[in-house]
């Protein structure tokens, strides 16, 4: 057969067409007759007894669903502590009471507006520094630590006494929403076979299954679940949003039913990133070489755990980032408070890390006199190493190579040499790990059937909108010797495939790239239909995550002087994540992920008000629009991973890491070294500066 | 939402449905259709002929209410006579609100954050009115809350040699301002609005004494503080280019 070259190359992305033709069917847009409206009976309060539910005159064909009517209350997570549905303890406003079901949206509403509510308030623990109190009320029977995770190598308090430099400091970064732009929502009915069939925008079909199966007590067969066109996840869709609750209507109604988050419900009560407060203090010989670090994280996790434990474990493991230090002392609380849950979000814990310990690296790099590539290249984590737990690292690491060749990039030339005053120039390193983790099952099944036309490859990992169906039909293409055109990918269902898990911590390339492989090798070898199964590596010391990518991020920046505020104008980055299958659209989740860390560093954050949001519409939580991102470059190391598919590994959540560090640090350049420790940048403390300045 | 939407084809008629139903008149509906939903009776202009064109006349320039933001700022009429408007436009939301959002609703909409009535006032406009019969007020004379009559056109006058808009906003693109400043010069004559800083955009005629009159609140989009010190480099900024 005839070598062919599908990968490490741009092909066009398989939903290309039908997206921009409109064809495309997102959840929202399943019109059946005679589906029933979905609205929920929200909390008015964020913290409260509840006594009682008191519902209206329900006309003919209108419903109303209690936690009494559920069968078992509660929705499966790490913890699954969260009920469906409260019946007693009301732990954030915009918490779920019961569930209204019409003909239209306008009269579910109208029917929620009437139910009366009964209800005891309680002090709200408004955020982090409430739930640390002593006094403060406890939103579970155990106190408000939801979690905590310590972990130290080495002797730190008697490294840090032979330091020649120590810096130190406080940091903050707020409540980040992941602004897709198609909302939650979910499509149930009563399928043909006599199924409860759930339709959704989802990062995980198998998930929603689980989540129904609890919540109406049916058995696993009895239900199917399948992801429609997904606009958007990057972490919000996975896990339960709006799929339990027509679940649950279809179910005990046999009527057809959906629920839409309006964009208010998204804002408000969507997954949210976590807010964080960290500390770090790091040591350093008068060469540059850190030799200590002794670093903290404090993550407001909101009224439910959900995915918040694993987050935390993440955030704290990639704290010392990309670098080599002998002694790392580590510790992180996650702590409920009375705000919509916190869960995964693009990055899970480590751009809160990253903005602490990079701004810190540069500013040890200013009083070391070092150039902030120097500092990191003296320190760069190499393979073989320990890392911060003590484990050592066992696959491909090409952050020292990164470094150099983010060293011959114009950006670099241009920040060394660049006399214009008015622009600054910082950068910063991210690492991202791929996979789920250590203990976490974390398998993918792919069977790949022989057609008259090619090949059909099925897997229940999404394409949420990041190009995965197109990466892996490269990979299947490649891997049978044939081409792109020839492959039809079908992801994102429960019927006919196995449970490989949700499309999260930057794992399908790598996951299911390498079960395609295994698939496809049986196919060559003659089989019609085969089926390939990968198990993501764990880690095999003491390490949480085994793969990471790494990213050399630099931003230049001017600022506006009236207003003070921000403005990026070049963002340049170098990626190390193996082999690259499809340039294009690895340059497209970079360009999105750096985009989408902008916002968090500049403008977007919810505030809380006595556990109520300030923020609740896309004209008061800032995104960047297109006028807000800059010239946006980047260049790849291509460093083979031998066990990753065609040498590739994982980097969806690798842009967001290093994009806030790398501002602030260019902004401080630019303002005599003015110390930015909360984000986003505060315009005041700019004009502030400029004033002393 | 819902309501009773009326389509009148002239003046005359919108003016005797307004009168019969006390309803509220519609131009291209970028803030009523968003901000005040529950509205029984609308009154869409869109129909009615002649509100849509920009003139230039002796000493004004003559704006149909229901010109958008889009004419304006592709207009080079607008944009060499009246800079202060023309920036305003440009700075105004994004294109698709452009290609809706009329002067007139803008005007109409009383908003203390409408970027072109903060360029308007300080170029002295003036509005033409109707009520069953045509009469002119100046803008900074309009009394917006008793006043049901019906904006046809407002006219922008071409003394000012030098005008010029600021804006501030929390992105580049597609936001409300935290603060806007616009200052008109013909000669000792300058007129400085700003918006944003109290419940309705403000008028003085004394750049030293502009910083008085200002009333900013704390609240979502910043702090007295910042309000404060970002109207100061605002003035600055403008007085200075219109050699002040």
């Amino acid at each position: 057969m005839k070598e062919k070259n599908c990968v490490g190359v741009s092909a066009a992305r398989l939903d290309g067409p039908d997206k921009v033709t409109g064809r495309a069917v997102y959840t929202a847009d399943i019109h059946m007759e005679g589906t029933l409206e979905v609205s929920l009976v929200r909390s008015p309060v964020a913290h409260a007894m509840l006594k009682g539910i008191r519902a209206p005159h329900l006309p003919d064909g209108s419903f109303l669903f209690t936690a009494s009517d559920i069968a078992d209350n509660h929705i499966p997570s790490i913890f699954s502590e969260q009920p469906v549905l409260a019946s007693d303890h009301i732990r954030y406003q915009g918490e779920a009471l019961a569930i209204v079901a019409a003909p239209t949206k306008e009269l579910a509403d109208k029917l929620v507006s009437k139910v009366e509510l009964d209800l005891d308030v309680l002090q709200t623990v408004d955020g982090i520094e409430d739930a640390l109190k002593e006094d403060s009320p406890h939103l579970f029977e155990n106190g408000n630590i939801c979690s905590t995770f310590h972990s130290e190598k080495g002797d730190t308090e008697k490294a840090f006494t032979e330091c020649s430099l120590i810096v130190e400091g406080s940091f903050e970064t707020p409540v980040q929403i992941h602004g897709f732009m198609e909302p939650e929502a979910a499509f149930c009915c009563i399928d043909d076979k006599g199924r409860l069939s759930i339709v959704s925008s989802t990062q995980n079909a198998y998930s929603d299954l689980y989540t129904a199966a609890t919540a109406t007590g049916r058995d696993h067969e009895t239900i199917t679940s399948r992801a429609a066109t997904v606009g958007g996840g990057f972490g919000g869709k996975d896990g339960n949003t709006a799929q339990v609750y027509p679940a649950v209507v279809t179910h005990l109604t046999g009527k057809r039913s959906r629920f839409i988050y309006s964009r208010e419900e998204n804002i408000r009560w969507g997954m949210k990133r976590h807010r964080s407060l960290t500390h770090a203090k790091i040591g350093f010989s008068k060469d540059g070489h850190i030799l200590a670090a002794d670093c903290s994280m404090l993550l407001d996790t909101g009224a439910y755990a959900m995915l918040g434990p694993s987050v935390l474990r993440l955030g704290i493991e990639h704290f010392t980032g990309a670098y080599h230090i002998p002694n790392v002392k580590l510790d992180g609380k996650l702590l409920y408070t009375n705000h919509a849950p916190a869960s995964a979000m693009r990055g899970f814990g480590a751009p809160q890390a990253a903005f602490a310990f990079e701004n810190l690296l540069n500013r040890a790099a200013a009083k070391l006199g070092l150039d902030q590539l120097e500092i990191r290249k003296i320190n760069a984590v190499h393979k073989g190493q320990k890392g911060p737990m003590g484990g050592e690292n066992e696959h491909e690491i090409g952050l020292e190579e990164a470094l150099d060749k983010f060293a011959q990039s114009p950006f670099y030339m241009e920040m060394k040499n660049n006399p214009v005053p008015r622009y600054g120039y910082g950068l910063a390193v991210g690492m991202m790990s791929s996979g789920l983790g250590k203990h976490v099952p974390d398998t993918c099944h792919v069977i790949i059937d022989r057609t008259e036309e090619g090949f059909t490859v099925r897997t229940s990992l999404v394409d949420i909108g990041q190009g995965s169906q197109t990466a892996l039909a490269q990979i299947a293409a490649q891997a049978l010797g044939t081409d792109v055109c020839r492959i039809d990918m079908q992801m994102g269902q429960t019927d006919g495939n196995q449970d490989s898990g949700s499309t999260a911590a930057s794992r399908s390339t790598f996951v299911c790239g390498n079960a395609i492989i295994q698939a496809a090798q049986k196919i060559k070898e003659g089989q019609d239909h085969a089926e390939g199964v990968c198990a993501f590596p764990e880690a095999s010391g003491e390490a949480i995550h085994t793969y990471f990518a790494f990213m050399v991020q630099g931003a230049k920046v001017k600022i506006n002087p009236e207003s003070g505020a921000v403005d990026p104008v070049w963002m340049h980055s170098t990626t190390e994540t193996g082999c690259v299958i499809n340039p294009t659209l690895l340059n497209g989740q970079i360009f999105g992920g750096i985009a989408m860390s902008l916002g968090m560093t500049l403008s977007e954050q919810i505030r809380y008000r006595n556990g109520i949001t300030l923020e609740n519409s896309l004209a008061n939580y800032i995104l960047p629009s297109s006028m807000d991102v800059p010239r946006l470059t980047n260049d790849f190391v291509e460093k083979e991973e031998p066990t990753g598919p065609f040498g590739a590994k994982g980097m969806a959540e690798l842009p967001t890491v290093a994009v806030a560090p790398a501002v602030t640090s260019a902004v401080s350049s630019l303002m005599g070294g003015l110390e930015i420790n909360r984000l986003p940048i505060d315009r005041m403390e700019i004009l502030k500066a400029g004033r002393k300045a | 939402m819902s309501y009773r939407l009326h389509i009148p084809k002239t003046l005359q008629e919108a003016v005797q449905i307004k009168k019969e139903t006390g309803g509220t008149y519609l131009a291209a509906g970028t803030d009523i259709l968003v901000n005040h939903r529950h509205k029984d009776d609308l009154i869409a202009l869109e129909k009615i002929p002649g509100l849509s064109s920009i003139e230039e006349e002796k000493d004004y320039v003559r704006i149909g209410s229901l010109v958008t933001f889009n004419q304006l700022e592709k207009s080079s009429l607008v944009k060499e006579k009246l800079p202060a408007l023309w920036q305003a436009a440009y700075n105004t939301a994004g294109p698709q609100i452009r290609n809706r959002a009329t002067i007139g609703g803008n005007i109409g909409c009383f908003s203390p954050a409408s970027d072109s009535v903060t360029a308007l006032l300080a170029l002295d406009a003036e509005v033409e009115l109707f009520d069953g019969k045509t009469c002119r007020e100046k803008l900074e004379n309009l009394h917006f809350l008793d006043n049901t009559a019906m904006i046809t056109s407002v006219l922008v006058p071409k003394r000012f040699g030098f005008s010029a808009f600021e804006k501030v906003g929390k992105r580049n693109a597609m936001s409300v301002s935290v603060i806007n400043m616009a200052l008109a010069r013909n000669g000792s004559e300058v007129r400085i609005a700003t918006g944003c800083m109290g419940p309705q955009v403000i008028l003085c005629k004394d750049p030293s004494s502009v910083l008085e009159f200002l009333y900013p609140i704390n609240d979502r989009w910043g702090t007295i503080e910042y309000k404060t010190a970002v109207a100061r480099k605002l003035l600055d900024k403008l007085t200075k280019e219109a050699g002040l």
